[in-house]
Order: C-alpha cells, then sequence, then structure tokens
C-alpha cells in the first residue's frame, strides 16, 4: 500500500498504542455484554434516530400525504387525489420553466465545476510552493458562495453598470445588463456556482496524491504523452472521487435557493429565467401558502432525483474503478 | 541526448534533495505562479471589489473597477452599524453568532455521538440505518421543508430560533455525521479494546479515548457547521418575521429591499463584514481543516 | 434476531409521527386562537407597525411615531419598513404564520387578501367604543376599508393615485410641449416620441409602459372598463390588454423607453433613486404624493430642475385615474388592542401628526387636515400642486372598485411577468395576452 507522499497531518496519525498482551480469559461469544453493547449502542444514535423519525421519514411522509390535498395552512387539509400532480405536469407552465431552468442550471453548473476544478488540481499536483496557501485561497469562494452578501455583489457586478462590463469595455466588448436579460441571467448564476468550486478542488487534490508515482515514472518511460497518462492512470483513479464529486454536486445544484432568490430580487425574473425549483416551490409554498402543491413539487423532485442517482449508481459500474490499494 | 532515465518530477524530492534549480525550471517554477496567482486574483476579484467598495465614499462606490479605493473611508461602516429603525446590524451580528454557535454546538453533539455508534460499536441494523444515513446525504430539503414549517408552527416555535437550532441536536445535517464516521473508523482500535478489557464503559471509552483523538474531525465539524449556520438564509426567513430576531442574511436581503442605489455603500460595508469572520477563521484554522477534509473523503 | 420487529418498530414509529402530523393540521393551528379583542386597557406596552416606502417616507413616519410617543410615555411603536414588492411578501408570511405587526398597514386592492383570511381584527366595534374617531373621513372613503363581509378592516388615511410627473424644465429646453389636463395617450405617445429625438445622448423619455399594472388599469378605465368588475371576475377585455401591450411595444422598439434589461435590473428600487429623481429621465408615471420628495432629491442632484404633475391620460371614457386608499389596520393576532386603537386615531387625527406626515402616501382623506395642508403657506408647491390634483380628480367621479383576493400575485406578479416575456421578444403580444388571461381566470378561480 503506498503512503501518501505529503504529511497527511500530524493530528490525523493518532499515537502508536502501547503493545497489548493477549487477554486473559476468551470472551463468551453470545454474552450479556453484548446486550449491554447493543443497548448502549442505540443510546448513542438516540438523538440522530429521534431527528430522522421526527424530522425526517415524518415530514417526508406527511409531505407525501400532503401531496395528495388542497392545504393552505388555514382550516383542514382537503382530499383531491391527484390534482396538484395533474396540474403541475400539464397545466402549469411556470413549473414547466422552473424545471427546465433548473435542469440547464445543474446540467451546466455540474461539468463545469468538476472540470474547472479537477483541471486546478491536476496544474496544482505538478508541485508547487505554497500549495496550501494557494488551496486556501482558492477554497475561500466555496465558503461564500451560497452567502447573501455575494449574491448581492453577484447582482451587481453583472448589472449594466456593473465591473464585468467595465472589464471586458476594456477589451472593447459592450454588453448590457447580464441579470437583467433574460438570455444571459441565468448564466450569471452558474458562473456563480462553479465559482464557488473549491471544496471538489480539495478532494480532487486529495485523490491526485494517493495516485501512485511509480506508476506515472513507467508510463513515461514506456513513452506516454500527457493525455495518455491522463487517460490511463489520472482519469481511472479518480473515478470513485469524481462520482462522489459529481453527486454532491449535483445534489447541492439541486437544492440551490439563496443566489437565485437574491440575484433575481426574490421572484426569478427577468421573464422567470431564474426561477429554479426551489425558487419556485418556495413561492408557491410559502408566499401563496399553497402547500398541498409544494409538497408535490418536492416529492416529485424526490423521485427525479432518486432516479438520477439511481442510474448513476447503475452507471458507476461501467467507469468507476475502485482501486485494490486502501 | 543523454541516456538518463526520465523522471517524472516528485514533489517530495524537491524539498528533501534541493539542487541548484536550472533555468528552464525556474522559469517553469514561475510561470506556474505566476498563472496560480492570475487565477487567484481573478476569482478572489469579485471579493477584493466588494471591500474596496465598502471603503469608498458612496457616490463613487459602483462604477469604479480598480481594487484600491481611491478616497477610502470607514463612513460606510459607520452608516451601516447604526441602529436605526428599520435596521440594527450590530443586533443581526449577534443574533447570527447565537444561532451559528448553538448551531455548531448541536452538530457536535450529534455527530460525536452517533459517529462513535458507527464506527465503533455493533447492533442490529447497523447496515440498514448507515445506508439510511448516506441516503439523507442525497435527500433534497425540500421534501421535509413544507411539513416541518407546519409542525414548528404547531409546536408554536415559529418567531424562534427553536426551529433553526433544535434539528441540528437532532442529527439533522448528515454530511458531519459522516465525516466524522469516516475519520473515527481511521483510527486504530488498540487503544478502546485495551480500555474495554480494563472494563471501560462505552461512554467512558467515547470520552477519554475516542473524542480527544477525534479532534480534527470536530475542529472541521465546528467550522463548516458555523460556516453554514451563518449562511443560512432560507432557514430565517422561513422562520423569522421579528426584525429584532433577524441574522445578517436577513438584514443584507432588508437593506437591499429597502434602499435604493445610492446606499450601496453601506451595503457593501455590512456584506464586507459578514464575511470577513468566515474568511479570517477559516484561513486561522486552514490546516486543520482540509487535513480533516481530505483524510475523511477518501477511505 | 430481533430484525423484522425492529423493522416493523421503526415504520410503526414513523408512520405515527406522520399521522400526528396530520391530525394536527386538521386541528387547530396558532392562527385559531379566538380571543375576543381586549379594548379595555390601557395605552401603554410596544406595538410594532409595518408600512411601505422608501427613505424620505420613512423619515416622516418616524417623527409621527415620535409625537405619539411623547404624548404617551409608555408606550413604544416598533417601526417595520420594507420597499413595496417586499412588503407583501412579507405580510402574506407573517399573516400565515398568525404573526403580523399589531399595525399592519394595508390597502384597498389587497385587503380582501387579509380580511377574508381572518388575519384582521374588524374595527366596527374599536369604532363604536369611540377608540378611533373616523367622522371625518367621507363615508364612501371609509367603505373602502371594508372586507368582503361588510365588516371594516382597515381606517382609511391617505388616497394615492397614479400620475404623470415629468420634468418640465427639461421638456421645454428640448422644445417639447406640456400634458395638459385631458391629454390622452395618443398624445402621450407622440410627445415622448419626439422627446427621444430631441433629448440629449444619455436622457431618456419614458419608462417601460407595459410592464405597470396601474398603467393598464388606467388605459382601461379610459376604455370604459376596469380590472375587475362587480362580480370580482376580470373586468377587461382581451383587446384591450393586447392594444395596451402593442401600445409599449411600439414606444419602447422606438428608443422612447427604458430597456427591459434596465428595467428589470431596478425593480423594487425607491423612486427617490429613479432616473427622474436623477435627472436623467424626462417622464414617470408614479404615485402623485412622491412628488415632493423626488423634487428634493432632484434638487439634490442638479439646480433648477422644476418637476410638474399632471392626471393619467384620457381615454374615450374619460379620465383613466383611480383611487389607491392605504390605511391602517389591526392584527388579528394582536395583544394590544387599545395601544394599537390609539395609535391609529392619532395618525388619522391628529393635526400635527398631519403636518408633518405631509400626506407623504395619499391626500389626506381627513378633510380637515386636507385643507389644512393646502391652506399651509409652509406646504411646498409640489405637494400643493398634488393635493390640488387629489381634489381634481375626486371631482371627476371616479370609479370605485372592490378588488377581490389575489390582486397582488394576477396584477403585480403575473401580469408584469407576462409583459417582460413580451419585451424580451420571447412571446408575441396575442400569446402573451391569451395565457396572462387564462391564468389570472384560474387563480381567480382558486
Amino acid at each position: 500500500m503506498t503512503r501518501p507522499s505529503h504529511p497527511v497531518g500530524v493530528l490525523a496519525a493518532p499515537p502508536e498504542p502501547p503493545a497489548l498482551a493477549p487477554p486473559l480469559r476468551p470472551r463468551r461469544r453470545w454474552g450479556g455484554g453484548r446486550w449491554r453493547r447493543f443497548l448502549a449502542a442505540y443510546a448513542f444514535l438516540t438523538p440522530w434516530l429521534l431527528g430522522l423519525v421526527v424530522i425526517v421519514l415524518g415530514p417526508m411522509l406527511a409531505s407525501l400525504y400532503l401531496s395528495f390535498t388542497r392545504y393552505e395552512l388555514i382550516g383542514p387539509a382537503e382530499w383531491i387525489g391527484l390534482d396538484n400532480y395533474q396540474r403541475m405536469l400539464f397545466e402549469d407552465p411556470r413549473w414547466l420553466r422552473s424545471a427546465r431552468v433548473t435542469m440547464i442550471y445543474v446540467g451546466l453548473s455540474v461539468p463545469s465545476v468538476l472540470v474547472v476544478s479537477l483541471l486546478l488540481a491536476m496544474f496544482l499536483d505538478k508541485g508547487i510552493r505554497f500549495l496550501s496557501l494557494y488551496r486556501a485561497l482558492f477554497y475561500i469562494p466555496s465558503l461564500l458562495g451560497g452567502s447573501v452578501a455575494v449574491a448581492i455583489v453577484w447582482r451587481q457586478v453583472f448589472g449594466e453598470k456593473g465591473i464585468f462590463n467595465a472589464a471586458i469595455g476594456a477589451f472593447g466588448i459592450e454588453h448590457g445588463s447580464w441579470v437583467g436579460d433574460p438570455g444571459t441571467a441565468l448564466y450569471t448564476l452558474v458562473v456563480l456556482n462553479t465559482w464557488a468550486f473549491g471544496a471538489t478542488l480539495v478532494i480532487f487534490l486529495a485523490g491526485l496524491r494517493q495516485i501512485p508515482h511509480q506508476y506515472y515514472e513507467a508510463a513515461t518511460i514506456d513513452g506516454a504523452n500527457a493525455w495518455h497518462r491522463f487517460r490511463h492512470i489520472t482519469f481511472p483513479y479518480l473515478t470513485p472521487i469524481i462520482f462522489f464529486n459529481g453527486l454532491l454536486t449535483t445534489v447541492h445544484a439541486f437544492q440551490s435557493f439563496t443566489p437565485a432568490y437574491i440575484v433575481s430580487a426574490g421572484t426569478g425574473q427577468p421573464a422567470d429565467s431564474m426561477l429554479l425549483y426551489t425558487l419556485y416551490l418556495y413561492q408557491r409554498g410559502f408566499v401563496d401558502f399553497q402547500m398541498g402543491y409544494a409538497s408535490a413539487m418536492a416529492w416529485l423532485l424526490l423521485v427525479v432525483l432518486a432516479g438520477i442517482t439511481g442510474v448513476a449508481f447503475y452507471s458507476a459500474r461501467y467507469w468507476v474503478h475502485y482501486g485494490e490499494d486502501s | 541526448m543523454s541516456a538518463t532515465v526520465h523522471t517524472a518530477p516528485h514533489p517530495v524530492s524537491r524539498y528533501l534533495f534541493p539542487r541548484r534549480p536550472s533555468r528552464s525550471r525556474l522559469i517553469r517554477g514561475l510561470s506556474r505562479h505566476a498563472v496560480t496567482i492570475s487565477l487567484l486574483v481573478i476569482m478572489l476579484y469579485p471579493i477584493i471589489w466588494m471591500v474596496a467598495a465598502s471603503l469608498r465614499p458612496d457616490a463613487q462606490v459602483i462604477g469604479s473597477l480598480s481594487p484600491v479605493p481611491e478616497n477610502p473611508t470607514l463612513d460606510n461602516y459607520r452608516i451601516g452599524l447604526t441602529p436605526s429603525t428599520f435596521l440594527n446590524f450590530p443586533r443581526y451580528f449577534l443574533n447570527s453568532f447565537l444561532v451559528a454557535a448553538l448551531a455548531v454546538a448541536g452538530n457536535l453533539f450529534a455527530s460525536t455521538l452517533t459517529a462513535y455508534a458507527f464506527a465503533r460499536l455493533e447492533f442490529p441494523l447497523k447496515r440498514v440505518l448507515f445506508a439510511i444515513l448516506l441516503a439523507t446525504l442525497l435527500l433534497p430539503y425540500q421534501v421535509t421543508l413544507v411539513p416541518q414549517y407546519i409542525l414548528f408552527d404547531q409546536l408554536r416555535w415559529l418567531n424562534t430560533y427553536l426551529p433553526l437550532v433544535v434539528p441540528k441536536f437532532l442529527g439533522s445535517e448528515a454530511f458531519f455525521i459522516f465525516l466524522t464516521v469516516q475519520f473515527i473508523r481511521g483510527l486504530p482500535r488498540d487503544l478502546d479494546e485495551a480500555a474495554r478489557l480494563d472494563g471501560c464503559g462505552e461512554w467512558g471509552i467515547f470520552r477519554r479515548i475516542v473524542l480527544p483523538l477525534t479532534m480534527p474531525a470536530i475542529g472541521t465539524t465546528a467550522m463548516f457547521s458555523f460556516i453554514y449556520a451563518w449562511n443560512d438564509f432560507l432557514g430565517p426567513t422561513l422562520y423569522l418575521s421579528r426584525p429584532e430576531l433577524y441574522t445578517v442574511p436577513q438584514g443584507l436581503s432588508m437593506f437591499v429591499d429597502s434602499t435604493g442605489q445610492s446606499t450601496y455603500g453601506a451595503l457593501f460595508a455590512m456584506a464586507t463584514l459578514s464575511v470577513a469572520p468566515l474568511i479570517g477563521f477559516f484561513l486561522a484554522s486552514q490546516r486543520l481543516l482540509t487535513q480533516g477534509i481530505a483524510t475523511t473523503g477518501l477511505k | 434476531m430481533v430484525s423484522p420487529r425492529t423493522r416493523t418498530l421503526t415504520a410503526l414509529l414513523a408512520g405515527t409521527a406522520a399521522l400526528a402530523l396530520v391530525a394536527a393540521c386538521s386541528g387547530t393551528s396558532s392562527r385559531d386562537r379566538q380571543d375576543p379583542p381586549d379594548l379595555e386597557g390601557e395605552v401603554a406596552g410596544s406595538i410594532d407597525y409595518s408600512w411601505w416606502g422608501g427613505p424620505a417616507r420613512n423619515e416622516k413616519t418616524q417623527a409621527v411615531i415620535e409625537l405619539f410617543e411623547a404624548a404617551h410615555p409608555d408606550v413604544t411603536v416598533n417601526g417595520i419598513t420594507a420597499d413595496w414588492p417586499s412588503y407583501w411578501q412579507r405580510l402574506s408570511v407573517q399573516a400565515a404564520g398568525g404573526n403580523l405587526p399589531c399595525i399592519p398597514q394595508t390597502q384597498n386592492r389587497s385587503l380582501a387578501d387579509y380580511a377574508d383570511r381572518n388575519s384582521l381584527l374588524p374595527l366596527d366595534d374599536v369604532i363604536e367604543s369611540g377608540a378611533i374617531d373616523v367622522s371625518h373621513i367621507p363615508p364612501d372613503v371609509l367603505d373602502t376599508g371594508r372586507g368582503t363581509d361588510g365588516n371594516l378592516y382597515m381606517i382609511p388615511y391617505g388616497a394615492a393615485f397614479y400620475s404623470l410627473m415629468y420634468n418640465e424644465t427639461m421638456a421645454t429646453e428640448a422644445g417639447l410641449e406640456t400634458p395638459e389636463h385631458g391629454y390622452d395617450w395618443d398624445w402621450y405617445a407622440d410627445w415622448v416620441t419626439q422627446a427621444a429625438e430631441a433629448l440629449p445622448d444619455g436622457l431618456v423619455a419614458s419608462q417601460l409602459i407595459g410592464v405597470v399594472p396601474e398603467l393598464f388599469q388606467a388605459w382601461a378605465i379610459g376604455q370604459g372598463e376596469d380590472l375587475y368588475d362587480d362580480s370580482g371576475q376580470l373586468g377587461f377585455s382581451p383587446q384591450t390588454l393586447t392594444d395596451f401591450w402593442n401600445y409599449s411595444e411600439r414606444l419602447r422598439t422606438a428608443g422612447a423607453t427604458v430597456s427591459a434589461e434596465v428595467t428589470s435590473e431596478n425593480t423594487g428600487q425607491a423612486v427617490e433613486q429613479s432616473d427622474l429623481a436623477k435627472g436623467t429621465q424626462m417622464s414617470l408615471f408614479w404615485p402623485a404624493n412622491a412628488l415632493a420628495s423626488v423634487q428634493g432629491s432632484l434638487d439634490g442632484t442638479v439646480d433648477g430642475q422644476t418637476l410638474q404633475v399632471a392626471p393619467m391620460p384620457t381615454g374615450p371614457q374619460g379620465l383613466g385615474n383611480s383611487l389607491y386608499v392605504s390605511g391602517l389596520s389591526i392584527s388579528a393576532n394582536c395583544d394590544n388592542v387599545p395601544t394599537a386603537a390609539a395609535f391609529i386615531d392619532f395618525f388619522i387625527n391628529d393635526p400635527e401628526a398631519a403636518d408633518v406626515y405631509a400626506a407623504d402616501n395619499g391626500a389626506n382623506v381627513h378633510s380637515e387636515n386636507l385643507q389644512r395642508l393646502i391652506d399651509n403657506p409652509q406646504t411646498s408647491d409640489a405637494k400643493r400642486a398634488e393635493l390640488e390634483l387629489f381634489q381634481y380628480i375626486a371631482s371627476q367621479e371616479v370609479p370605485a372598485v372592490t378588488y377581490p383576493q389575489g390582486y397582488q400575485t394576477i396584477y403585480q406578479e403575473t401580469f408584469a411577468r407576462y409583459y417582460q416575456e413580451v419585451a424580451f421578444e420571447r412571446m408575441s403580444v396575442d400569446e402573451a395576452v391569451e395565457q396572462f388571461i387564462a391564468e389570472a381566470e384560474a387563480e381567480l378561480a382558486n
């Protein structure tokens, strides 16, 4: 097993345990101690289990139920069967719009986050002084990506008189407002999401570190060029991480709310070009108080996401290589 | 050409066996730094610009591209921090701090306890429950949002911080549990085995042996849960409608709403103050952090 | 092995939690606290009062609050404010949560959404008890504060109306005429199209017309229609809307108006920060009560430019104005009704308060205070112009319409959204009209 070639962290490596004498008496396999351990385990798990039932599973089932009702917070929930779903899929052009906007957003964000962070990780991995400092600095945007402050700045930056236009104006390119134009507004959000790639960068960096260097050396001796080295060594080794990163980035993109809300002033405008699914759900559920409809929207999202995850796991068989070491 | 075997540069070797860099290597190294620094500058520019804008006099805030404020002034900070009837940023900062601190406490509580069970103990349904834990990582929050709101409404917890904080104590942020589980799995079991033999109960082992060794993961959890809670906008927007309870993100959003173009200076000042603590804490503890992430994601 | 049983147990637990939740939903909620309002009680303690507006109005309101607090030292009034679109979004969230401030400011157009949902306290008893004196408010104006059940939910204080604010100096310098009472939409179109040529670069003639629902209302009223009819259904014909949006498109494509992108970027902007107030726009349709503060902002930016105000354009059926009456309500969840009532009474009637507030949100409906303001030599010319315009409009017998639920959703959001589609050339006017009407009718049916 190859050790990572950089110090992983003094604190992460626990001290060497003292040598132990073997136990004097073999433990019984089915003793009373086992039951005690089960109880202890469940005791440790109590907060999480409680939360699981009351805050996750219970609400999930409740929202499934609500999705078949008409419920506006005042008065009882009225059963209406599949009406919400029917309205959503067939009678609500805004729903279609928000679904399409979200798919475009996810479809653009996820690859760009993965590609940008992988390229940068590979670039930085070649060896560079102050790597940890650079890595930390590149990480900063991801700390702020979901914040209101950055969204407000973003709205300014890509406005008609914003600094982005000033910057490209230096190259002679003129443009109007990026956030005010429905053709381009969504892309400013994609850029924002990509900008916050720090977490995936760090994970890729760590993954690249684990690739045994003798493979590269051997390949170079055999005459492989950079592309070959990438395709046959780097990529296969990284596939578990790409998978992990990709899945998390996708789920995260589907849940994006704050940037869309702030940059579009809460409405998804102009012309619903920034009406992400979460934003539309929020509007329907918490501004119009059509909570049954919002629940239906949420469950549909869950089904779609479960489908995507399922397909991803299934396809993983074909392209994700789990390494023999570590 | 010499017959020397050409080896790919090994990062560590450069430090172990420093030799006078050849010219081309120096150029390559420098150009690598140059590229990296340019990328960094471009990436961090929105933040740099925001800070610079906050230091400019109000009339010049929008429109200037430069990262250096021409007539630096702290006026915007003064104006932004002065409580008025409608905005009270010092209050919002306190509120945010309170909520974030409680969130950290909650996440530490839940994640260490739960992770210990998954990483160290055997019990029936362990695999099922762990699968459920992983599944909650992939669960979109939208599907629990509405009923949670209704639940908190029924409990009369609206307009308090309880809906924002209590779920953390119950393990609602599975990511930190997962992180901590992976970390604890990496710790050798010998110490706890020894302690068990000595008759130490699970709680004792947890408290005295495992917990101290889990500090990196605890540090990571604390840092990130502080950041998530500090930046959380949807939660406070849903649950808090009395302005004296507002958190900083809500305050910023209200600020944008209730003022026009010409008070962007104060807005950027408050925005800068809202991100400064995050960047500060992060840079100060970054070594601990990135190791925490790097080692736990891959086991 | 325990697993199957434990598994069932877990499922049962989850199911029970869900059932409990659902059962709770069908039962009481925090809104159903039906304690009768406590009308007895001293005027003390603290109350929250929320309103909409920009910085200038916030200052004036704060001044009124301070006057009240000076007269009642035991009382604290907490002011909460937001801009127009955000205000209504927040109010609806608070209403659903049973967390409305004691005194939410309301308006006749949106009253039904709150009154019909039992979020507001019926005020007839409060008036009967003498806590609020409404004797100086004309009865038909007072009626604009009634809900569909006939109870009074809002005490009106200001009647606002849309008007044409324009920079007279800019217009005359460019060699253009100025609007006179009785001008119509065609005249306006010619005026701004000429202005687009005549004005120097960097100045724009008009705002984007089609995205403002109040302008459509003026158009419709001029055609003898309105946003709603007496039965609470849509009160205009598709042709009317088509003509209106086509009109706006003609002006937009001729370059006489602000672009769609910039309009969208400036959503929610306070009027004191608008291009009219900065001296870069010639005309703006806006509630006339802002005239004085916009003039103030303009004076701070450029010298010697005067703003004037004219009524809305007329159509074949007459003047296109309508009155938007704002007032104060008491929320159903208010825990300090006596103090709230005292504050409302003060706000409506106190002469000093009226002077300080200077009709910032519409002409006083209190007839004596209105006359005081007009007669007061210290009232600015701009404000007097607005108040006198109000008297003119009131004399023209503008129609009063009852607004059913959903004004916000249909006209503030949906209407604007569909026009945006047209203005960004993603949809034709005919398609937008058809889809808007369909969506509006669906919304009304719900």
